[in-house]
């Protein structure tokens, strides 16, 4: 598939997700053309730190480098998408089925000014020019799409179930590993 | 007594293999689930049961075996003694009152008692264990459900042959009505342990079944509530949950996926199976259902957890209440005869305490209590008996010495040395001062306001000890409370639990029991085993 035709599929799958109503249930698309994209995150002061974005039609994930946690969306261009922390050391994920902080709706909108056009931005700027986003690499291809399969098959609990898994310790301690940070 | 047990396996065996007659409606009961669960099991909790009942029915006047043709069982989960306490008063300033003096509906009822809440295996226990030991008569596992303590858990070899049969499955041999609601997901531990066995409580959906449970032809949550075939199977379920019942491609109305992978749409084969059954997923649905034209009723309004009461109005799609879900339940179900039994969860008042949020926990207690009144609105309770209780307690305490009236959610003001209140918060050893309500355990303190979503609490560190200031806003529903030791999510609590009753054989529950007497003094008023029989051989 040429670059075009595979940016105007997923724009057209974007689309779709985007216009699928809420009121009435509806077959997710199983096409998978995924991109990982990595930008350097110069941020005033600090050092410079590499942040990591997988990109699908249904999912968009977000990892930073001193994080082991990964922030994932599914669903991501529709109105009522679904977070999910995921520890892939651990082979867990947490899944935040109605939780909008403030935090999180912030994130996933500049995640969506920096990758989610049909055309990467090569450099973006926040907060004036304190933060710079410059981009330094792209792959595409099944290895991505198996990825972010991959975490799809991890042990899922829902937040709120949490303290009702004391069964399972790695819950308690993974919500403390820390938690999917601001730019 | 010994008789009535020595029949049961008679009379699952006649079940299991005839068409069980039922004048619970007018349907042809599909064939009986083919993993028959041999009931001559019964074991030391379900003999001490029986034996409690015995006693008192030779001490006790006015006690009549089958004096109850309808059974309601409401179960606050995590309803405590202090959180009882704290909804109370707040009820009563939310009416503008001073609020200690307040009665909440199941405060009035005429018997009240204490249940010992602890898991065969865990002092402190959790909804599965304690579920089974009220729906079923017999205590359990932590994290075990409609299985005996000689299952272990996750373990799905090991809970083959140690079913037990609960409430709602007799009921429904017996001909009656059955309904299920809770404000939690209904593959949850408490509302799963009414007519699933597990012996894993978040195998909800195959998604959740190991490679052994697969092996050993264990069935996920869901798939056993749709293959529910006792009676004429389960007429009412009302609560969240939908994801379990749809595959993992699929995107529900509300926008969220499902998790089965097994790629079976669930809800579409409980419309199959009850043709003239009623699905409904939203406020209106639920709205426009008319009660007295329907028999089989489905709702399922939320992915996962229905919302907090707090939270209901911002759900996308809109859900009913639990007043709202239990009267619509009640309207159904009271046609039948041969009379129902309902069983009616509170599913978050848990979730709101395991997040460290006093002001959810209560305000689904105060809801919770408003679906009681319903009830007794609804009922003629010479004939209906009412049973309320919590599954466990949290570690949620009313400490200080605030004065009287002073709002339960707010900053501990005492009264001065001649007995009047005073008009500043009261100041520790540490110069803060400190909220009437606080966890023991937990998260920790955060204040999001009144603009916070339910859980948001989950999405940054704990933060245990003192935080507060003078002028913090600590009634907001953002606010969390306090805590002592820092934990992922404040726990329950291990101490006793109150039992309160109205109806045939709510005496029953009067004094200090086990949980498992909930089932016993349940069986005894409505005497279910027996109309179970006798239904089942005629
Ligand atoms: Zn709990």
């Amino acid at each position: 598939m040429s670059k075009i035709v595979a940016n105007t599929f997923a724009m057209i799958v974007g689309l779709l997700v985007f216009l699928t109503p809420i009121g009435q249930l509806s077959a997710t698309p199983s096409s998978q053309q995924a991109t990982k994209v990595s930008y350097v995150l110069e941020n005033d002061g600090q050092s410079p730190q590499i942040i990591t974005i997988w990109k699908s039609s249904q999912y968009l994930a977000i990892s930073f480098e001193t994080q082991e946690v990964i922030g994932l969306w599914q669903n991501w261009n529709s109105s009522n998408p679904t977070f999910f922390q995921v520890y892939p050391k651990d082979g867990f994920r947490i899944e935040f089925s109605r939780m909008e902080s403030q935090q999180q709706a912030n994130l996933l909108n500049q995640l969506k000014k920096l990758v989610g056009q049909q055309r990467l931005l090569e450099k973006m700027e926040l907060a004036g020019d304190a933060k710079q986003f410059h981009l330094s690499a792209v792959e595409e291809g099944a290895e991505v799409a198996k990825t972010l399969d991959s975490w799809q098959q991890f042990a899922t609990y829902d937040y709120a179930d949490i303290g009702d898994n004391e069964a399972i310790p790695e819950l308690a301690r993974l919500i403390h590993q820390g938690f999917v940070p601001n730019f | 007594m010994k008789h009535t047990l020595k029949l049961l396996p008679v009379l699952m065996a006649t079940v299991l293999l005839t068409a069980c007659p039922s004048d619970d409606d007018d349907e042809t009961p599909p064939p009986p689930p083919e993993s028959s669960v041999d009931w001559t099991k019964t074991n030391a909790w379900f003999e001490a049961g029986q034996n409690t009942v015995a006693v008192a029915n030779d001490t006790e006047v006015n006690l009549t075996r089958g004096s109850a043709k309808n059974v309601i069982l409401f179960v606050g989960d995590g309803m405590g003694v202090s959180t009882v306490t704290a909804a109370r008063i707040l009820a009563g300033q939310m009416e503008g009152q001073t609020g200690e003096e307040y009665q909440l509906s199941f405060d009035k009822f005429p018997v009240a008692g204490l249940l010992k809440t602890y898991n065969t295996n865990q002092q402190t226990p959790d909804s599965a264990g304690t579920m089974t030991a009220m729906i079923s008569g017999v205590k359990t596992k932590a994290g075990v459900i409609g299985l005996s303590e000689d299952a272990l858990r996750a373990d799905c070899a090991s809970g083959q042959g140690k079913e037990m049969i609960t409430a709602i499955e007799l009921a429904e041999i017996a001909g009656k009505s059955t309904g299920v609601i809770s404000t939690a997901r209904i593959t949850h531990a408490t509302p799963a342990a009414t007519y699933a066995k597990s012996v894993e409580r978040n195998w909800e959906s195959d998604d959740g079944l190991s490679e052994e449970a697969k092996t050993n032809g264990c069935k996920d949550i869901a798939q056993q509530l749709i293959d529910f075939n006792y009676g004429d199977g389960i007429d009412v379920v009302l609560g969240g949950g939908r994801r379990h019942f749809i595959p993992n491609t699929l995107t529900d109305e509300e926008g969220k996926n499902g998790k089965r992978q097994d790629g079976q749409n669930l809800i579409a084969e409980w419309q199959n199976k009850y043709s003239n059954g009623q699905y409904v997923y939203d406020q209106s649905g639920f709205d426009a259902v008319d009660a007295t034209a329907t028999n089989k009723l489905l709702g399922l309004f939320n992915a996962s957890h229905m919302e907090y009461e707090a939270d209901r109005e911002n759900d996308v799609a809109g859900e009913p209440s639990l007043s709202e879900m239990t009267e619509k339940s009640l309207q159904i179900l009271s046609q039948n005869d041969k009379g129902f039994f309902l069983t009616v969860e509170s599913g978050r008042v848990d979730h709101a305490h395991h997040a460290g949020n006093a002001h959810r926990a209560l305000l689904d207690t105060v809801e919770f209590a408003k679906a009681v009144q319903v009830a007794v609105d609804s009922v003629d309770l010479s004939e209906t008996l009412i049973v309320v209780t919590a599954d466990h307690s949290h570690v949620l305490t009313l400490a200080g010495y605030p004065t009287r009236g002073n709002p339960i959610l707010g900053l501990v003001k005492t009264n001065d040395s001649a007995g009047n209140p005073e008009s500043e918060p009261v100041l520790a050893g540490d110069d803060m001062p400190y909220t009437t309500l606080g966890y023991t355990n937990g998260l920790g303190y955060a204040n999001y306001g009144d603009d916070s979503v339910g859980d948001q609490r989950y999405s940054e560190p704990h933060n245990a000890g003192r935080h507060i200031h003078v002028d913090e806003d600590t009634e907001a529903s953002g606010f969390h409370q306090e805590t002592l030791v820092p934990l992922g999510s404040e726990t329950h609590a291990g101490e006793d639990v109150g039992v309160y009753a109205i109806g045939p054989g709510a005496q029953l529950l009067r004094g200090v029991n086990e949980q498992s007497m909930v089932f016993h003094a349940i069986d005894f008023a409505a005497d279910l085993i027996n109309q179970a029989e006798a239904n089942a051989v005629q």
